[in-house]
């Protein structure tokens, strides 16, 4: 097959231009009308007038045409006529009398009053010696005669015999530009024989033929997949990993049914290319499974050594559910976008609630439960509690002195987003929780410390979205286990479940607060209670010391959550356990979660970003 | 998109409809262009015998009564018709009238037709068949003109054909397979395959718009295929 497609290519390089040249004016030639191309809407179609009484008899005819081939009685312009054809040519004479009858201008203008018929009106007649461009078959003199209609209607009249030769206008100029590009007969603008189209034609056989026989090898199963089609229209997608060096791996959602090249593609992730996704030039190269088959192009354009590591043309193979894939350096853009802080709000003594407008909506759109990572600079960072309100002051004045975090080089901190991805595409929202000294004296957690700084103008740099974190396709319903700012990767799934574009799947969220003044966006799930049916949340305090007024559950969240799910009323096998918070809060979980019966797979952890 | 996945995309979707086309395009065009036009129009087959002129001393019936007995008629042409003065009228009503004695000779007998294709036609190949259409739909070949019409077919590779008025005697058209493969490579060219004449026809016009669409994703595509090749760093 290659030979076919550097026959193709080089016959493309060769004659594509005059290829398209072609289609272009046949186009044109198509799209225009031949009966007014050709002036044929303007012809007066009534019958001739009766030829005149009272003609010259054959008395006077046989001595004056003697050795005619031919004599034609017919009507002339403005009297009946014998029209003589003898081995010399032709000429007109009165048919009444036989004498001389010419066709000059004023009977020429006449001939075109009697064939035209169209809003102009014959105004000049000019006698030419034909061939010329516009009256190219046709050999003597000739009347041009001009009608002042739009069109500029020209009327050919022969000279001879009063004969309509042609009917031109602008329209047929037009077309007969294009008739000249369609023969390439660039002077005559009629010689279709000429050696250049003979040679252009031939080379154009070989283009078409190779692009035929291409057909039946550019096709794939996959480009008739009418069922992935259908689900690529609804928009449906399927989940994969996507690694890249340097980079975190995350989760990007393709269209099923297509290739990696194309479904990546659509994503925003470009991978780099010259032939598109045929499978030539190879270059669209990304890791997949070493056990994927590889393609005949993969053979060709990769080593040994890089089949065997999995290194797969991106275009040669079909997006799978769930497949681990690394995409070379360069493709997962990493640059960093830019935004400003719009908001901050306390929500909780240590957690802030920060709001950054995007100067530009991410390039690859976040899924619910993913993460940015904010860019922390170099330099030294003194964390800022000047506004704390004044109700949790005795809570930071517990903590002791605020001291400045060590100096240190810029570094990134992962902050998963609280808010569903299509509430705003150019606003990420963010809990923010100060991260105190593990012992007096020590320096505060510069990441943090910057993060809870940080205030309503401020500019900031971010990288992103990353995460895998989110529940799959296949639950039926979710459990979601969070503690402290573990809440924000939950909320954005809580929220996006519930929005238009959701799936309404009921959830169950348990959430451990220490105390009563820790429970985030506690108002706005009382009345998510309320207002959804599949939505439950209850919450436990651990501080047993505080909150006197609190009649919910007391204790740690995991062990409210045992209690709660192992009474049997809920079906667990069917459902996803989706834990985020504190390490110690996740491990707890995790192994009271194993205890129920349920197998890993549904269990899916975030242990940063608290 | 990229512009060049957009291109390869289009360019085979396109192509998958139009592909098949843009070939018989080509091979046609390949055709028309190859074989000179004279020879389509098969000027070779004509014999270069000067027409006869008209022989005066026979002509007997004068021209104005002929108009007088034919008055819806366009033209009256006095030629020499089979070694004979006639007159063709032309018009409404044609008819093929003896100048010698004034009555109407058509339709022209089949031996007068062998007689005048026999010396029309250049070279000396048999004549295979001579038929009268008499009525309705003429062959594709002959598809405008009006019946009753003489067809006279010549042995030959080429399959040579005459056609004769049956009305009036004129020599109507001459057709042959180099002209009929022309004939159907134009037919392909403008889609029109009733009337092989007719160019304002829709098919076309889609046609040629999605192989000018092709044409252009395609140039695109020889853009990118000739660009500077950078091997990817595989990782």
């Amino acid at each position: 097959m290659g030979a076919v497609r550097a026959i193709h290519k080089w016959f493309g390089l060769i004659v594509g231009l005059q290829m398209t040249i072609w289609m272009l004016s046949g186009f044109a030639m198509a799209a225009l009308n031949m009966g007014q191309v050709r002036g044929a809407d303007r012809i007066d179609g009534g019958p001739p007038p009766q030829i005149e009484r009272g003609v010259a008899g054959l008395d006077i005819l046989r001595p004056a045409f003697e050795g005619a081939v031919a004599v034609t009685l017919r009507p002339g312009p403005d009297a009946s006529v014998y029209q003589v054809d003898g081995r010399e040519g032709v000429a007109l004479h009165r048919a009444a009398d036989a004498s001389a009858y010419a066709i000059t201008g004023e009977r020429a203008m006449e001939v075109a009053r009697n064939d035209y018929a169209g809003p102009g009106r014959p105004v000049a007649a000019e006698r030419l010696d034909a061939p010329f461009l516009e009256l190219r078959k046709h050999e003597g003199p000739v009347w041009r005669v001009d009608i002042d209609d739009a069109r500029s209607t020209t009327l050919y009249v022969d000279a001879l015999t009063g004969a309509v030769l042609e009917r031109r206008n602008d329209i047929w100029r037009v077309f007969d530009v294009f008739w000249m590009l369609h023969t390439m007969d660039y002077v005559g603008r009629d010689n279709f024989n000429n050696p250049l189209v003979i040679i252009a034609g031939l080379a154009a056989l070989w283009l078409a033929l190779s692009g035929f026989l291409m057909l039946f090898s550019s096709f794939r199963g996959r480009d008739f997949d009418l069922i992935s089609a259908v689900r690529r229209w609804r928009g449906e997608t399927v989940p994969c990993t996507v690694r890249a060096p340097g980079a975190e791996a995350c989760t990007v959602r393709l269209a099923p049914g297509l290739s990696y090249f194309d479904a990546l593609s659509k994503t925003g992730l470009d991978l780099p290319s010259n032939c598109g996704g045929a499978g030539t030039c190879g270059q669209c190269v990304l890791e997949l499974a070493p056990s994927r088959s590889p393609d005949k192009a993969d053979l060709e354009h990769l080593s040994p050594a890089e089949i065997a590591g999995g290194m797969r043309l991106g275009c040669r193979h079909r997006v799978r559910a769930g497949t681990d894939l690394t995409l070379p350096e360069g493709v997962l853009d990493d640059a960093p976008v830019s935004g400003q802080v719009c908001g901050v709000r306390y929500l909780a003594p240590f957690i802030k609630e920060l709001r950054i407008r995007l100067d530009a909506p991410l390039g690859r759109a976040p899924m619910p439960g993913q993460y940015m990572q904010l860019a922390i600079p170099a330099g030294d960072v003194r964390p800022d509690a000047s506004d704390v309100p004044e109700c949790w002051r005795p809570r930071w004045s517990a903590l002791g002195p605020v001291a400045v975090a060590a100096e240190g080089t810029s570094l990134r901190r992962s902050y998963s987003m609280a808010a569903a991805p299509h509430e705003n595409p150019r606003e990420l929202v963010m809990n923010i929780r100060i991260v105190p000294p593990a012992k007096d004296g020590a320096p505060w957690g510069r990441g943090s410390a910057y993060a809870f700084g940080l205030r309503a103008g401020d500019p900031v740099s971010l990288h992103g979205p990353y995460g895998r974190f989110g529940p799959s396709e296949d639950a039926r319903s979710l459990v979601l286990i969070g503690g402290g700012s573990g809440m924000a990767p939950l909320r954005s799934i809580i929220r996006h479940e519930y929005s238009p574009s959701g799936r309404r799947r009921p959830i169950l969220l348990f959430y451990g607060a220490r105390t009563e003044d820790d429970i985030l966006y506690r108002d706005e799930f009382d009345r998510l209670q309320i207002e959804q049916g599949a939505f439950e949340w209850v919450v436990a305090l651990s501080d047993t010391e505080v909150s006197p007024c609190w009649t919910g559950a007391r204790g740690f969240i995991h062990e409210v959550a045992r209690a709660e799910l192992s009474d049997g009323r809920r079906d667990l096998q069917s459902a996803e356990f989706l834990l985020c918070g504190p390490p110690a809060l996740i491990s707890a979980s995790r192994s009271m979660v194993e205890g129920l019966g349920i197998s890993r797979d549904a269990i899916r952890t975030e242990d940063f970003g608290v | 998109m990229k512009p060049v996945t957009f291109f390869r995309k289009t360019h085979k979707w396109a192509m998958l409809v139009i592909g098949v086309q843009a070939v018989l395009w080509t091979l046609g065009g390949v055709y028309m262009t190859v074989i000179p036009l004279p020879v389509i129009h098969g000027n070779h087959l004509m014999a270069e015998t000067p027409p006869a002129a008209i022989d005066w001393a026979r002509v007997e019936i004068e021209p104005g009564l002929v108009a007088l007995a034919n008055p819806t008629a366009h033209a009256i042409r006095l030629t020499m018709v089979d070694g004979a003065p006639a007159y063709q009228v032309t018009g409404p009503r044609q008819a093929l009238i003896s100048a010698e004695t004034g009555q109407v000779i058509s339709p022209v007998r089949e031996d007068a037709i062998r007689r005048m294709a026999r010396a029309d036609f250049a070279g000396d190949a048999e004549i295979r068949a001579v038929t009268l259409l008499e009525t309705g739909p003429m062959p594709q070949e002959i598809l405008s003109t009006r019946p009753p019409v003489w067809r006279v077919d010549f042995e030959g590779w080429n399959e040579p054909t005459f056609y004769y008025s049956a009305e009036t005697g004129r020599f109507l058209s001459r057709r042959h397979n180099l002209w009929r493969g022309f004939d159907i490579a134009w037919m392909l060219h403008i889609m029109d395959y009733d009337e092989r004449a007719d160019m304002d026809n829709w098919l076309l016009r889609i046609a040629t718009a999605l192989g000018l669409f092709s044409a252009i994703t395609g140039m695109g595509l020889v853009f990118y295929s000739f660009a500077r090749r950078r091997r990817a760093e595989a990782a």
